[in-house]
């Protein structure tokens, strides 16, 4: 009966075993089959997994048969379905106590082999179907449920490897031109036939399909499995666009990318700096205004600067560079600018002066001498190079017939003006009286020439001399005054020393400083040079006659050249004059640049915008400046004065007068705010405090007739209202740039007042009615 | 198996044999004189053959005076009943030293009280002082009686029966745990149906009134207690006792979720006592040589009800204890 019970419970256990195998069993063919569709394995090795499977569902069979049943275990089950109350389990129970113990009392003893007798007395009652009945397997629903959504997850829902091409997305999507675009997908490389596909491949282009430039092919940098590289023509047209990749010249798909233009402040890098229509349009009117001294003053490299600083603000505008970089490059640029400047400028024109003096003296150098003089070194460099052509013959020759020649052409032209003809009439007339110089006049020239030379370098050597003595004389004073600090009895001499001291210091390390910028100075640079190539025509000029014709033209061909290099020179002293005087000039419209640059702020800043609405009070004022009517509360001209008391409950007075604009608020503050307030918010009208009259002006053709004005004498003297816009613009400006040079006031102060003007400028808008 | 074996066997099967019917003559017996509550007069006999007590709880006339009184009839024992009320003084119960005069000479006498009894019905027992009620200790644990340093064996088979009240709780004194504990089963008498309650008019309103017969001796009873320790149980059923037991303590691993939820404390070893030996009582009841585990279930509710104590929230709940117990005997395996 227990056998018969037990192999039925072994053949259930082999069940239920074999069911919960196959739920692992399906879980592995399901990865061979999907293994197999993704192409991770081969056949053989999806079989193979499948094989194990179908054996695993035999282990699980054979492990859940295999388990141990205990005799006593197997009775407990048929005790309880045959209902004999534990008789069949109890007998087996004490069947193994008695074999095993000896413990038990006879009697006991005796009761349990009754118990023993009275179970195999019940064997016939026992039901072992009942017992060990074939039930369905816990896991079979499991494993149905499992096996079913296995096979519609490998038989349906799995797709089967797809390898067409697929574009994603480009990245960037937009850019300017010339621009390295991304494009990403998949199975890109799957049909390239090129060796190495590296760095285009031969079967592959891409196009910009709509837009401007459709149909124009683009490089293709790079050509990867998932991601394609290429680049957007530096010639694109601006706009929105498609990229049409081809393999094989089928289209695999599209992606959008916009060409947006460098100069789109929407598309600029994070970084990029930002500055308002306003202030953009400043700093250009600065450097229009620059460029247009460099080239009235014929300083080129002002003109570079200003091209230069264009170029940044476009970069910084492009986030290609950061504020930060663009101040230092703009610092950068400005030392560049002002490196080598001379510091004592008048002493240097005074060495000219004396030099031209001297000059003026002969008759050969006396329009050289003027010109120095004068301080023109333009033209002393004419005269230079006209000194050089004399002194070599057979150069003035050829020089002569040259320009006679051009001359006589520009006569015999019939299209050139009379203007022109006479001109060249008055030239070829001045021509005749043009002679080269003489042997005597050379030699008198390099006399004079080593006179001035020579007394340049005592000058120079003068100069140095008293430099010295004062630095000389500086350093004792500090020495003497230093000894004096030391010696100092009260506290009060020690020091009054001490200031004297430092004071004496600064002097000295000013003295120095001069010294130092003297020495780097291109002017005297420049005119050490040009000493020196005096002295060399100088020897040149003087060098005894030996009779050899030509030695003698060798002579005056370095003579003339020499002069053509202190002509140089003179030249180099002349532009570095001017750049620096130029500079003076501009120092101002530097200091405004730099200012207009710094508060310029960077695209990604997200910190607090305009917190305080300066934008709309700038163009509420920009509006009123220009004589139009104000938005909103940003200004109020003749607010009243007012007085507050709060009080506890927070009430309060206000009292208003608006007899001048602004005033003075004085308030004794309550335990909270006062509500309160003037009832004349906005004050009485500005109070007319000049003297005024009442003038009809005629209205001109096309106005609205006769308008009543009233004219603030005051302010602009007479004839306000009749004065043109421009003209009182001017007027006022000039006064203003007037006490801005005189005044020392704060370069953001100045900021505001230029930023005032450049707002009410008659070019900005229409001029106020 | 030799022949001597066999002889021996075949006196124990006699001897299990003759229980069982004795057992079932006397249940027969007092059949006649109390209807139904088949499963109280079980559970007495159970007690009195386990060589415990009882303690029945039910409303007044349900016939818990007859029953004991009949009990002590069917077995010829002696009968004393002690109606508890708050005035009942220890020395009421147990006796009391008096003075006699014998022979001219005057001496203490001990006069034995209503303890010295076969079978003692405790009416009422929840209405005397705890200090009347720990009188009883020494007599149902001990089987002895002291009196002035004077220890009384008291007869054997001693059965005592008390009886309490739930629904007049005023002026009670709830017996304390350790006493409670020495109640071999706490029996809840329910009231009688309606066939029963016709039977009982039939009975005691007519002429006739039935008078119980002697069945047994009440020597014959101390013998059937030694027979009930004699009965062999197997060690896997003992363990599903023990189990069974150990559940009823929340702080055990064996503890069901109610136990943990509404218990203070559970039965105690003397509670698994009372079980196993009730379960084989059972045993031979049903002419079987071995307890099962359906014995240990069947006697489980009146052994262990009275010896678990519920906890605040088991208390404000209403949690009845044999809630707890059907849900242990559900959830404790067999195996």
């Amino acid at each position: 009966m227990l056998g018969r019970a037990r192999s039925r419970l072994r053949a259930q256990g082999a069940l239920e075993g074999a069911t919960t195998a196959f739920i692992l069993a399906t879980a592995a063919t399901l990865v061979a089959i999907y293994g197999l569709r993704a192409e991770w394995f081969e056949l053989p090795a999806a079989l193979g997994i499948i094989a194990g499977a179908i054996l695993l569902v035999g282990a699980g069979a054979i492990v859940g048969a295999s388990r141990k049943l205990d005799d006593e275990l197997v009775a407990r089950r048929i005790d309880r379905a045959s209902n004999l109350s534990d008789r069949l389990s109890t007998a087996i129970a004490f069947d193994k106590e008695l074999r095993t113990t000896t413990d038990a009392d006879d009697e006991t003893r005796e009761m349990m082999i009754a118990a023993i007798k009275q179970g195999t007395q019940v064997v016939g009652r026992a039901n072992v179907k009942a017992a060990t009945p074939y039930a369905v397997p816990k896991d079979l629903r499991a494993a149905g449920a499992f096996l079913v959504v296995s096979a519609l997850v490998a038989g349906l829902a799995l797709p089967t490897v797809d390898r067409t091409e697929h574009l994603y997305s480009a990245t960037p999507d937009h850019g300017i031109p010339g621009t390295l675009v991304t494009i990403k997908g998949n199975h890109l490389a799957e049909h390239i036939h090129n060796n190495g596909m590296k760095p285009t491949p031969s079967n592959a282009s891409i196009f910009m399909a709509n837009g401007k430039d459709a149909g124009r092919p683009i490089e293709i940098v790079d050509w990867a499995a998932t991601v394609i590289t290429t680049k957007i023509p530096a010639d694109a047209k601006i706009g929105d666009t498609k990229l049409d990749v081809f393999v094989d010249n089928k289209s695999i798909g599209q992606v959008s990318f916009t060409v947006v233009d460098p100069a789109d402040v929407n598309f600029h890098d994070e970084n990029s700096v930002v500055l308002t229509a306003d202030d953009r349009a400043y700093v250009e009117s600065v450097l229009a205004e620059l460029k247009n001294i460099a080239q009235r003053d014929k300083v080129p490299e002002l003109d570079d600067f200003a091209k230069k600083i264009q170029k940044l603000l476009e970069d910084a505008e492009q986030g290609k560079i950061t504020k930060e970089q663009l101040l230092a490059a703009l610092e950068e640029a400005e030392k560049a600018l002002s490196q080598k400047q001379e510091p004592n400028q008048a002493e240097l024109d005074k060495q000219m002066q004396d030099m031209g003096k001297e000059l003026s003296k002969d008759q050969t150098t006396k329009d050289l001498g003027e010109a120095f003089q004068k301080n023109d070194l333009e033209k002393a460099k004419q005269e230079l190079e006209k000194l050089a052509e004399k002194v070599d013959k057979q150069d003035f020759d050829k020089q002569q017939e040259a320009q006679k020649k051009e001359l006589e052409q520009k006569l015999a032209d019939k299209n050139a003006s009379d203007k022109d003809k006479q001109e060249a009439k008055k030239k070829l007339d001045e021509m005749k009286n043009e002679k080269p110089l003489t042997d005597k006049e050379k030699k008198e020239l390099g006399k004079k020439l080593e006179e001035v030379a020579k007394q340049l370098e005592k000058q120079e050597k003068q100069r140095d001399d008293q430099q010295k003595n004062e630095q000389q004389k500086a350093e004792e004073e500090i020495r003497r005054l230093e000894k004096q600090k030391e010696q100092a009895k009260t506290e009060k001499d020690r020091q009054d020393a001490e200031r004297r001291l430092d004071k004496k210091k600064d002097e000295l390390k000013k003295l120095q400083k001069d010294q130092q910028d003297k020495q780097q100075s291109a002017q005297r640079e420049a005119v050490k040079r040009l000493q020196r190539d005096m002295e060399k025509a100088s020897e040149s000029l003087q060098k005894p006659q030996s009779g050899d014709k030509d030695e003698q033209q060798q002579n005056d061909q370095q003579a003339s050249q020499k002069l053509k290099d202190a002509a140089r020179e003179t030249g180099k002293v002349d532009s570095d004059k001017r750049k620096q005087a130029s500079q003076k000039k501009n120092s101002s419209q530097m200091d405004d640049l730099r200012e207009a640059l710094r508060r310029a702020k960077q695209k990604g800043n997200k910190g607090p915008n305009d917190p305080f609405n300066k934008q709309a009070k700038n163009s509420d004022f920009n509006q009123r400046a220009r004589g139009g009517k104000g938005q909103g509360q940003g200004w109020k001209p003749g607010q009243g004065q007012g007085q507050g008391q709060g009080q506890g409950q927070g009430q309060g007075q206000g009292q208003g007068q608006g007899n001048q604009p602004g005033g003075q608020g004085q308030g004794q503050g309550g335990d909270s705010w006062g509500v309160g307030h003037d009832d004349n918010l906005a004050g009485d009208p500005t109070g007319k405090s000049g003297n005024t009259k009442d003038q009809d002006l005629q209205g001109q053709s096309g106005n609205e007739g006769s308008s009543k004005r009233d004219t603030i004498l005051a302010a602009a003297q007479k004839g306000f209202a009749s004065t043109s816009y421009k003209k009182v613009y001017a007027d006022y400006q000039k006064i203003v740039e007037e006490v801005m040079r005189t005044e020392k006031l704060p370069s953001s102060y100045k900021y505001y007042v230029k930023r005032y003007f450049a707002k009410i400028h008659p070019s900005m808008g229409p001029a106020p009615q | 198996m030799s022949t001597t074996h066999a002889v021996r066997t075949a006196e124990v099967e006699a001897s299990v044999q003759a229980f069982t019917a004795d057992l079932r003559r006397l249940r027969e017996e007092i059949g006649t004189m109390i209807v139904g509550q088949e499963t109280i007069v079980e559970g007495v006999l159970m007690c009195l053959l386990g060589g415990g007590h009882a303690l029945l709880e039910g409303v007044p006339g349900l016939g818990k005076t007859m029953l004991v009184r009949t009990l002590a009839e069917t077995i010829a024992a002696n009968f004393s009943r002690v109606q508890f009320t708050p005035d009942l003084m220890p020395a009421d119960i147990v006796g009391t030293n008096v003075i006699v005069e014998e022979n001219g000479m005057k001496k203490f006498e001990f006069q034995k009280g209503p303890i010295f009894a076969n079978i003692v019905l405790a009416d009422e027992i929840n209405r005397a002082t705890p200090k009347t009620q720990s009188a009883l200790l020494e007599a149902m644990s001990e089987g002895s009686v002291t009196v002035a340093k004077q220890t009384y064996k008291l007869e054997k088979p001693f059965f005592v029966l008390a009886t309490q009240n739930p629904l007049e709780m005023e002026g009670t004194y709830p017996l304390p745990e350790a006493q409670l504990d020495r109640f071999f089963f706490k029996l809840i008498v329910e009231f009688p149906n309606r066939d029963q309650l016709h039977t009982i008019l039939d009975r005691t309103t007519a002429d006739s009134t039935p008078k119980p017969q002697v069945v047994i001796d009440k020597s014959r009873i101390v013998e059937m207690r030694d027979l009930v320790r004699k009965v062999p149980l197997a060690r896997n059923i003992q363990d599903y006792a023990v189990r069974v037991v150990l559940a009823t303590h929340p702080e055990n691993p064996e503890a069901t979720a109610m136990s943990k939820q509404f218990l203070r404390y559970g039965a105690s070893p003397r509670g698994l006592q009372a079980v196993i030996l009730a379960a084989k009582i059972r045993a031979l009841l049903e002419n079987r040589y071995a307890v099962s585990i359906d014995d240990i279930r069947h006697v489980a509710a009146p052994a262990l009800r009275h010896r678990m104590i519920l906890n605040f929230e088991g208390e404000a709940e209403g949690v009845e204890a044999d809630a707890i117990i059907a849900e242990i005997l559900k959830s404790t395996k067999e195996v």
